[in-house]
């Protein structure tokens, strides 16, 4: 049998995206359009034929008596502050690397270590760091004397949650390092020396040039932390078990689910995330579709 | 009194020497062209004179004032890049107005430089625009425009025409021309485009490998280049060059040529030696009955619209004569031709150097 070169070319698209599509259906559309239904359901997590539909029960629930299960949404703020201090540092180290210093590449690399490493591995070294006799007591001693001791990671006092924050500054700075550095490689060194020429400081070059040209990049950063931060879930599962104060509003919804037994509560919880997310990225693209086309150059 | 004055001046990359022992003066008002081929240090030299790039041998003085260790904004000049430099997020208005705003001038005073600037380059209508929305000569504008209103003593050009296409090319160098005879400013220009040097310069510094080889005026030197890159690379198309010997007696042989060369060719008296003889491809008109020196099989004719430039072999050797447009020249010709020798260079066969 032979086809002619427009069937041809027809069935090798097919082909090469019968894959691709069968796993995103598979493993990412359908377990989807499931938890929408589990959401509306009292599933209980193992038996599948007594969950019975409850209609938007579960979502009520979660805002009168099921109230305390929406408690951890708050602490993503810790780590929100973080991502902003985060970004600052990265920006900053950034800046002071581009400028082709010697040993600025290795820098570079120590920075994005933490990013590459692995999430236990990540976890453990930040965990033995704040033990109470890790490193950063053993610092500060020299400093305050032999008797200070912090309980950097006690999960019954909401500082631990700081701990956990500084955790995921240093894990995930690589990431924005690199991004805002690739940024920053794009402005031409022309535009620096002219605004030198023009008697432009240090200071006003940033805030002038750099800054306007790298905005677009921080703010989609600034956005996918936002999001990051209501989803906050390896740090503080790796390092306090999550425990006490610790939670955050994924553990949480993987304790209701799996521990709990109430997969349908859990779900509408991962709904409400979703729309979140959701709005989160619309209201990005409303700013950055605006900016471009009033502003920025392709 | 010189205006722009550079010592001895040296620069180098690790080992790679940049600049060699450079050292020049001009006057205020000149227009200087720093002509060259790539590499040869003319682009370092221009950031040397800003203090973009520092740490060099030798002194720099501006206006009387030397400006060796000087801060790049307190030298008093003002750059036009290669390309263009303009801040992509500030409108023409911004960005003409940007040092004057670091520099904190009164608003008052800024917007008065910058309508007196938009009016000279024809900016008015573009002014709230921003760089994407310019052409490539509007952006050059901006950028000129941007030097203009800080009222330097020098002006700095970074080969500024070679973003443009040929027509604008020659529309912005009328327009740079133009500029410097009204404003009367001192200017130093970067090209490798012997074109742009000839037509804008009033003192022509032409380098090679970090060295000033000559400093002219443009008619000078075309007309005496001091050695033979010099004599090919100004001059389009490229000078003729015939290998021989000169003789004691005046008399040049080689290539087929054996002729007398006229006084005041020479610079001093003539001694035997092997030679070069340089000859322009107008330097020659096709020869009447007898009177011809050689002839030239033609291989092709580039006809530029005003003349003909006859690509041919004389005695073995490449040659490009120009003739008239009325010429009837085909490829295949036989055309007798008589160099005009009171126009001939002499080059020294070994060291390039005209005699």
């Amino acid at each position: 049998m032979t086809f002619n070169a427009a069937v041809q070319r027809r069935l090798t698209i097919f082909a090469f995206l019968l894959v691709p599509v069968t796993f995103l259906v598979v493993l990412n559309i359908y377990p989807v359009l499931q938890l929408f239904w589990i959401s509306l359901t009292d599933f209980n997590s193992i038996n599948w034929r007594r969950a019975e539909f409850v209609g938007l029960r579960n979502f009520i629930d979660l805002f009168t008596f099921d109230r305390d299960l929406l408690v951890p949404m708050t602490r993503s703020l810790y780590y929100l502050g973080g991502s902003v201090v985060q970004l600052i540092l990265a920006t900053w180290f950034a800046v002071v690397l581009n400028q082709k210093l010697p040993g600025s590449r290795m820098f570079r690399t120590i920075l994005f270590i933490p990013f590459v490493l692995n999430a236990v591995a990540a976890g453990l070294i930040f965990k033995n760091f704040l033990e109470l006799n890790g490193a950063a007591n053993d610092i500060l001693q020299l400093f305050f004397g032999e008797d200070f001791k912090v309980t950097w990671l006690d999960s019954s006092k909401p500082y631990s949650n700081l701990s956990l924050a500084a955790a995921s500054v240093w894990r995930y700075l690589g990431f924005n390092l690199v991004v805002t550095f690739g940024a920053l490689q794009a402005i031409p060194q022309d535009q620096y020396d002219a605004a030198r020429l023009e008697g432009a400081n240090q200071w006003q070059q940033f805030w002038r040039i750099t800054f306007p040209s790298i905005r677009l990049v921080l703010l989609l950063q600034f956005m996918l932390s936002l999001v990051g931060s209501l989803e906050v879930f390896e740090v503080p599962m790796l390092i306090t078990r999550g425990a006490g104060e610790t939670s955050t509003f994924a553990i949480t919804m993987i304790e209701t689910g799996f521990q709990n037994r109430r997969a349908g509560t859990a779900a509408a919880m991962a709904v409400l995330m979703l729309a979140v997310v959701v709005i989160v990225f619309i209201i990005t693209r409303l700013i950055n579709s605006s900016r471009t086309a009033m502003k920025e150059p392709l | 009194m010189s205006f722009l004055k550079l010592e001895n001046v040296s620069k180098s990359f690790g080992t790679f020497k940049a600049l060699d022992d450079v050292s020049f003066e001009a006057p205020a008002g000149a227009f200087v062209v720093l002509l060259g081929p790539s590499g040869c240090g003319k682009s370092t030299l221009l950031r040397l004179i800003t203090g973009l790039t520092e740490d060099h041998d030798g002194e720099i003085y501006i206006n009387e004032r030397r400006v060796t260790d000087m801060d790049p904004k307190d030298r008093k000049v003002a750059m036009v890049f290669q390309s263009y430099a303009l801040y992509p997020h500030l409108s023409v208005r911004k960005n003409i107005s940007f040092g004057m705003e670091i520099n904190r001038v009164p608003r008052a005073e800024r917007d008065r430089r910058v309508a007196e600037a938009a009016r000279a380059l024809q900016l008015e209508p573009l002014l709230n625009r921003l760089p994407v929305q310019l052409s490539g000569g509007q952006r050059q504008r901006v950028a000129i425009g941007r030097c203009l209103v800080r009222e330097p003593d020098l002006f700095l050009f970074d080969e500024p025409l070679s973003n443009l296409d040929a027509k604008l090319r020659h529309d912005t160098r009328v327009e740079l021309k133009h500029l410097h005879q009204r404003l009367k400013a001192t200017t130093v220009y970067v090209t490798h485009d012997q074109h742009e040097a000839m037509t804008l310069a009033t003192q022509v510094v032409l380098m090679q490998d970090g060295r000033i080889v000559q400093i002219a005026s443009p008619m000078e030197l075309y007309a005496r280049p001091v050695n033979r890159f010099a004599a090919t690379f100004i001059g389009s198309p490229a000078i003729n060059l015939i290998k021989g010997a000169l003789g004691a007696d005046g008399r040049f042989v080689g290539g087929g040529l054996d002729v007398a060369i006229p006084a005041g060719v020479l610079d001093g008296p003539a001694a035997a030696r092997p030679a070069e003889l340089g000859l322009r491809s107008e330097s020659v008109r096709i020869a009447r009955d007898s009177d011809a020196h050689q002839t030239i099989a033609v291989d092709y004719i580039e006809p530029t619209g005003a003349d003909l430039y006859v690509n041919g072999k004389v005695a073995g050797q490449d040659v490009v004569v120009r003739v008239e447009r009325t010429e009837k020249v085909r490829p295949g010709d036989h055309l007798p031709i008589r160099w005009q020798l009171d126009q001939a260079l002499l080059f020294d066969a070994d060291t390039g150097v005209r005699l």
